[in-house]
């Protein structure tokens, strides 16, 4: 459980290294991702002690989104002239983003499957 | 003996525990409510939890930042959780490579339909250009939201809201809704909550199996790096 967690910190600073030196704009955690991902690959397997501590945290992950998530009551000034705009704007966007891009894929992965 | 009641209260909301201890507790009255309701959608724990803080933190005038500062220690825990990601990512690695092509149309349709209906309603009805702008990037995970946003020009912080807000509602809507319009693939139901909620999506998606989760977790850094890349550049044409 430790171990794999000094895994994913280790992978994460390296990520955060990376993203510094190339100045690229992905935060260091997504590029952290990448790098596990391609040693994954390369290694051909998921050693036990990382899927031990994947399996144990992330069906936690939406805890841990509740304090940053909390944060949209901080900007009410802001939204309050437009809210209604607002609302129905990301309403219809909602629907539309879902239906289109799950209906696409779902056609595109049924078609070539038959 | 001199009790002094008025001190209790203070020394409660000021201590350091404090955030964790109502981000923990409204988190597992979320869960409660979520699994004696037989799993409703508006239960969902984390909208619970946001709901039930919010009200919390307005009511006793505690400002957002003294609370996010409480409870940061949470917040860290997202780093080394979105790295874990990988783990479900390879673990469908095969699934992934086979369906490459397919997901690459979907990303630039769907990616594309997401941000720019939301952009539209708004210039439809009349919001600022600020605000507009500030929409662009709602689809995308918070810190790469952020640097966009500064860049085409909007305000971070009001990104930052609209990306929560989208992230929650997918949460809350998303699966009854693929369900209703009959997406049944697991890579299609993932990829759709992975483009129009990020992160919080792919936390729900997780729960609903490994390879939606998978998918999700892709079509969230697909999305963010497409949208890193592509808005910027449309911003400079269109502004």
């Amino acid at each position: 459980m430790i171990r794999g967690f000094c895994i994913l910190i280790l992978f994460q600073l390296l990520g955060e290294a990376v993203v510094a030196m190339f100045h690229l704009i992905v935060p260091g955690q997504v590029m952290g991702m990448i790098l596990l991902l391609v040693v994954l690959i390369a290694w051909q397997d998921v050693p036990e002690f990382l899927d031990l501590t994947g399996r144990a945290l992330l069906p936690y992950l939406p805890l841990f989104l509740v304090p940053v998530s909390v944060g949209m009551f901080a900007y009410w000034d802001l939204i309050k002239r437009d809210f209604v705009a607002i609302v129905i704007s990301l309403l219809v966007s909602l629907f539309v983003s879902l239906a289109v891009t799950g209906l696409t894929l779902n056609a595109l992965v049924k078609a070539r499957s038959k | 003996m001199n009790i002094d009641w008025v001190l209790a209260w203070p020394a409660i909301t000021n201590s350091p525990i404090f955030g964790m201890g109502i981000t923990l507790l409204s988190y597992e009255f979320g869960r409660f409510l979520y699994l004696k309701s037989g799993g409703f959608a508006l239960f969902q724990p984390i909208l619970v939890s946001v709901m039930v803080i919010g009200f919390v933190l307005m009511s006793m005038g505690i400002p957002y930042d003294v609370y996010f500062k409480q409870a940061e220690s949470f917040h860290l825990f997202l780093g080394p959780l979105t790295v874990a990601l990988a783990i479900p990512l390879y673990i469908n690695i095969k699934r992934i490579r086979q369906l490459l092509g397919r997901i690459l149309v979907t990303l630039i349709v769907g990616g594309t339909a997401s941000i720019g209906s939301a952009m539209l309603v708004l210039w439809i009805m009349g919001g600022s250009e600020d605000i507009i702008l500030s929409m662009a990037a709602k689809s995308v995970t918070t810190p790469i939201a952020i640097s966009i946003t500064e860049e085409i020009g909007g305000y971070p912080s009001l990104a930052v809201t609209f990306v929560i807000a989208i992230g929650i509602l997918g949460v809350a809507i998303g699966p009854w809704f693929l369900r209703l319009i009959g997406v049944t693939e697991p890579s299609a139901k993932g990829f759709a909550l992975g483009i129009t909620s990020h992160a919080l999506g792919t936390a729900k998606a997780l729960e609903m199996g490994d390879q939606v989760g998978a998918f999700s977790a892709l079509a969230m850094g697909l999305m963010g790096i497409a949208s890193a890349l592509a808005l910027p550049w449309l911003a400079q044409y269109f502004l």
